[in-house]
């Protein structure tokens, strides 16, 4: 799998912080692969997660984009990553049918086929059912369902989700599981940031593990079960944590 | 092609917050008809029992027109804060693919359409109930129009320039008494820049640095004419105030928010 995007020694300071929120971090994300950024509060995956997603700038260091900085050609690099942030961002008094419309407005997407698309997301997400339905009349899952299909309107080589299944109903995490792989098979590159680790386990190509802003460990699931000898993902969690997440005596 | 792009985000924009709008356009007419009524009634018919002039209603109604944005700010700036720190609709829409400039202008030109369909909608109102006091002949309309167009513009620039400044929701009771309610009252709306020079040069100067004085005597110069600052003039000062605090909006908020 060739690489899509690439962090090279990015390091993000937010103003009036005493400490770097992400040091030199580098990781690539390969064309076609779910790559899930893991960590406890504070680790710097979501801090990570918004740069790749041009919401914050970096502080040093650069993002690439097919070899050349996503900074020289932001908008273009825009056009191809759906943004699904953790507050959903939909407009509350609108129906699912008008906030996907103007997502593909937004886009530039014509009316024909915003039409055709909001077919298309709406039945792979389950979503046909209720489009004339106002955001703050539907439950958390079908927002997050919402949110989802908005950021596909545009149809996205890279998809970035932040706790896309946080608080939502175990078989409504499932079936976003469902969906998640559905898209990867469709040839979308997803980038996850989840604090759910059998959900990393399960979707995950390759997992990035940060603490106190920095990589402790990067690579597929599998291989770090056999490295640390352990049964599964969180286990393997637990033990890099030793440290960050003991009890104080 | 760049610009075609933005030119393309930029009419989304416009039309989502438009349409998203729709839902308080007549809740705000209402209310503003409400104040535009109890302010004539009482300024152009009961004051003059008090020993107002007969043509302060139409001075009145003047004032109104010009500052009737200006009674926008609160809910405006109130809807950005609760947006920043809530839903964050804002923060989607600057990582859209067009210029943070653009995501302004949009929210600007909304804004400044919506606060311009309902001072179109006063003004036959005024006429209704000033009836002989207001003389439709006596209207210079493109100065008129600028003016309000201006003003407009201006009072949606200095919402986001007030939420980029006040920067939390914690800090909103204070924009009211110092920010609105002094650009307002000292902005000319219930007396002129002219008739305060004669009695008090050195407020009558102090005026001048408010955006509002600006408003005000350009609508009543365009409206009745006589002695109000020249209604050009008044339409560039606005354009300079409301140039000034785009650009410092986008510095601050670019600052505040951390965006790219």
């Amino acid at each position: 799998m060739s690489s899509l995007i690439a962090l090279k020694n990015v390091s993000k300071r937010y103003k009036g912080a005493s400490k770097d929120a992400v040091r030199d971090v580098s990781f690539e994300i390969k064309s076609n692969e779910i790559f899930s950024l893991l960590g406890v509060n504070g680790a710097g995956k979501s801090t990570t997660f918004s740069m790749i997603a041009t919401q914050h700038p970096v502080t040093s260091g650069t993002i690439l984009w097919d070899g050349v900085s996503i900074y020289d050609n932001l908008l273009e690099y825009r056009k191809i990553i759906g943004l699904c942030p953790q507050k959903p961002s939909l407009d509350k008094k609108l129906t699912v049918e008008k906030n996907l419309y103007f997502a593909g407005k937004f886009f530039g997407l014509s009316d024909e086929a915003i039409k055709l698309r909001i077919e298309q997301v709406s039945y792979m997400l389950g979503l046909q059912g209720y489009m004339n339905i106002k955001i703050d009349e539907l439950s958390g899952g079908y927002v997050q369902r919402c949110s989802i299909a908005r950021s596909l309107m545009h149809s996205p080589k890279l998809l970035l989700l932040d706790e896309p299944t946080v608080g939502l109903d175990p078989h409504i995490r499932r079936q976003l599981w469902q969906l998640i792989e559905n898209l990867k098979r469709d040839g979308v590159t997803i980038v996850l940031v989840t604090h759910y680790l059998d959900e990393a386990e399960f979707l995950s190509d390759r997992v990035c593990i940060l603490d106190k802003g920095a990589i402790i460990a990067i690579d597929k699931p599998e291989n770090l079960k056999n490295s640390f000898a352990k049964n599964n993902l969180e286990d393997v969690f637990l033990e890099l944590m030793s440290d960050t997440c003991a009890l104080p005596k | 092609m760049i610009l075609k792009n933005e030119l393309s985000v930029l009419k989304s924009l416009i039309q989502y917050r438009l349409f998203s709008a729709k839902s308080t356009f007549i809740d705000d007419l209402i209310d503003k008809i409400i104040w535009v009524s109890g302010t004539i009634l009482v300024m152009g018919y009961l004051m003059k029992s008090f020993g107002l002039k007969d043509d302060y209603g139409i001075f009145m109604f003047g004032g109104i027109l010009g500052v009737s944005g200006i009674f926008e700010l609160w809910p405006m700036i109130t809807k950005l804060l609760v947006d920043i720190e809530g839903d964050n609709l804002f923060g989607y829409h600057a990582s859209l693919t067009c210029s943070l400039y653009t995501v302004f202008l949009a929210y600007i030109f909304a804004q400044t359409f919506y606060t311009i369909l309902i001072s179109v909608l006063i003004l036959p109102l005024g006429k209704v109930l000033l009836w002989n006091q207001f003389l439709i002949t006596n209207i210079s309309w493109v100065p008129l129009l600028g003016v309000i167009i201006v003003a407009n513009l201006l009072f949606a620039t200095l919402a986001l320039w007030t939420a980029s400044i006040v920067g939390s929701m914690e800090k909103i009771g204070n924009v009211w008494m110092r920010v609105i309610w002094p650009m307002w009252f000292f902005g000319g709306f219930q007396f002129s820049y002219a008739s305060t020079k004669g009695v008090w040069p050195m407020f009558s100067y102090l005026m001048l640095i408010n955006p509002v004085t600006y408003a005000t005597e350009g609508v009543r110069s365009a409206l009745v004419g006589g002695n109000f600052l020249n209604s050009w003039l008044c339409i560039g000062v606005l354009l300079l105030f409301g140039f000034v605090m785009f650009f410092d909006s986008i510095r601050r908020f670019r600052s505040k928010l951390d965006l790219v």
